[in-house]
């Protein structure tokens, strides 16, 4: 396989995919804990309801990422840049199951049953736990600030590539 | 390249805009509730209270009007919390001029039902800006307050009743509002405004005495004898009714139903109760009731959710160490 062909389409989808929901995600959570406004209520409900489609795209990339490998942009890379990226990508995976996974328990052990989109709603514990509830709201907050952090540094990673290396890393992405 | 950035970036611009624009936050609100003197573990507002269980008993008026199915025949147990308002969880009952009642419905997995109420019947300002307004007023002290309620007309029915209320002997012969309205939605999908109240049921026991924990130790006292019992009382909105606003008062001759009895039966005073791990949001809500755009309303669940947080966070601590 050439180092400059293409991401697979289905990799390519559900990265932009992925990269509009997370940053709807991010958005939407620091805006909702903070204001007193009257969407407040509807943002919390989407926030909620794209979390969950953000698991499940998450099970279908990692399902993409092993049917459609991708070969390594960096051609003739140091190791340590090759490990930073794969640290990145590693934790950037973590976290993309992570947010979902402490923000739908949160709302269990606060017994807050979630609705999405009034489809269907997750069921609830059935007498809420508030230490349980903390670990997870804890955990949420910082693992978003965990997040916005990786997310900046696979910035820069693009940029590298974009600027300094000048190489078809983005474009291998479009 | 150009999109990439714009996706970024974008993530950047809803701090500057929570930061420049001149609202009240939720962390503002509820730093004010809880003052300087917050205890840790406990509620930055209605700090004080004692957990209650008990049932609603409906007597089928509602269910018309609502699918929630605790309107249909059978009983529906709840867990409830009697509260006074305020930040410190040792005030003294007989100072706190808001009593409070909240209760939750478990009513299965998928569907509970958050509600808290206060003896006032209405909010004395529509929205949460002028609400903080008022709290910053009330601890400047009476003259502060009285410029404040000069310079908002919208106060009058909250004044009103203020004037025509005297606090009963007892929590359990309080009323207690909903003050905000919410839609019931039947079946059929027909929509109706409503506001609710819990009228007391029982009689005057005699003298209360004038400890700081009195109106929780007649409570107690109270229950020993028997239970506790309301009617659950459902106030019709009609056409030219403002459901969205808190602070008007509807019309006297408007439709009142009779959903049924809560009888509580039992009290724990105990610090964790399980009626101290629930966040009684009033937006927690069941299939069959929805918010409406009252701005007090709408702003409840944020705050509620940083007084949450802050008290779960403080358990957690505590238990680590
Ligand atoms: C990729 C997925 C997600 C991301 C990136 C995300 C991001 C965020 C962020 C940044 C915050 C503010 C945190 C803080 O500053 O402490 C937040 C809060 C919150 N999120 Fe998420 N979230 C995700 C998924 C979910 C899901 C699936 C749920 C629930 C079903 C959820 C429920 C909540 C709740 C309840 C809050 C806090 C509300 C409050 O305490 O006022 N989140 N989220
Ligand atoms: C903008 C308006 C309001 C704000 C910001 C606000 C804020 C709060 C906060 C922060 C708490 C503590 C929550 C917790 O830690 O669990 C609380 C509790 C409570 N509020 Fe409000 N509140 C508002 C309006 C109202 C109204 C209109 C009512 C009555 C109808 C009400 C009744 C109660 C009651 C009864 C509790 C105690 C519930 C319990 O026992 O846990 N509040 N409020």
């Amino acid at each position: 396989m050439m180092t400059d062909s293409k991401y697979s389409l289905a990799l390519r989808i559900t990265h932009w995919l992925m990269a509009v929901l997370l940053a709807f995600m991010l958005v939407s959570g620091l805006l909702m804990i903070r204001s007193l406004e009257g969407w407040q209520l509807n943002v919390l409900g989407l926030h909620k309801a794209i979390g969950f489609v953000v698991l499940g795209l998450f099970c279908l990339r990692v399902v993409f990422k092993f049917t459609h490998p991708a070969n390594r942009a960096l051609h003739n890379e140091l190791g340590w840049k090759n490990k930073v990226a794969d640290s990145v990508h590693g934790l950037m995976y973590v976290l993309m199951a992570g947010m979902p996974v402490t923000g739908l328990l949160s709302q269990y052990f606060a017994s807050r049953p979630v609705s999405i989109f009034g489809l269907f709603s997750f069921p609830a514990a059935e007498q809420s736990n508030i230490i349980l509830y903390s670990m997870a709201r804890e955990l949420h907050g910082l693992l978003a600030a965990g997040l916005i952090a990786l997310i900046l540094l696979h910035l820069g990673g693009v940029m590298y590539h974009q600027f300094i290396k000048q190489d078809n890393t983005l474009k291998r992405m479009i | 390249m150009r999109l990439f950035h714009m996706i970024y970036l974008s993530m950047l611009l809803p701090a500057g805009y929570v930061f420049s624009a001149e609202q009240v936050t939720a962390q503002q609100f509820v730093n004010l509730q809880q003052g300087n003197t917050s205890v840790a573990g406990f509620r930055r507002a209605h700090a004080k209270g004692a957990c209650v269980t008990g049932y609603f008993e409906p007597n089928g008026q509602l269910s018309a009007l609502t699918q929630v199915p605790i309107f249909a025949l059978g009983t529906a147990p709840f867990i409830g919390r009697f509260s006074i308002a305020g930040n410190n969880p040792t005030a003294p009952d007989l100072k706190s001029p808001v009593r409070s009642l909240a209760v939750s419905f478990n009513i299965s997995p998928t569907q509970q039902w958050r509600i808290a109420m206060n003896t006032p019947p209405v909010m004395a300002v529509s929205n949460p800006h002028d609400f903080y307004q008022q709290i910053v007023a009330i601890q400047s002290g009476p003259q502060a307050l009285k410029a404040f309620f000069n310079a908002h007309p919208e106060t009058q029915d909250f004044l009103n009743w203020k004037a025509s209320y005297t606090p009963a002997q007892s929590l359990a012969l309080e009323r207690y509002h909903s003050i905000n309205a919410f839609y019931l939605e039947n079946s059929q999908g027909e929509k109706r405004a409503v506001r609710w109240y819990f009228e007391p049921l029982g009689h005057p026991m005699g003298p209360t005495s004038d400890t700081d924990n009195a109106l929780f130790d007649e409570l107690s006292a109270r229950l020993l004898k028997g239970p506790v019992k309301f009617n659950w009382v459902f106030i019709l909105s009609e056409e030219t009714d403002d459901e969205n606003d808190p602070a008007l008062r509807w019309p006297e001759n408007r439709e009142h139903v009779v959903a049924g009895k809560i009888v509580i039966e039992q009290i724990d005073m105990g610090l964790n109760a399980q009626c101290q791990s629930i966040n009684y949001d009033p937006l927690t809500l069941p299939s069959g009731v929805t918010a409406t755009a009252d701005p007090i309303l709408r702003a409840r669940s944020a705050a509620y959710a940083e007084s949450y947080r802050r008290r779960a966070k403080e358990k957690l601590l505590e238990v680590l160490q």
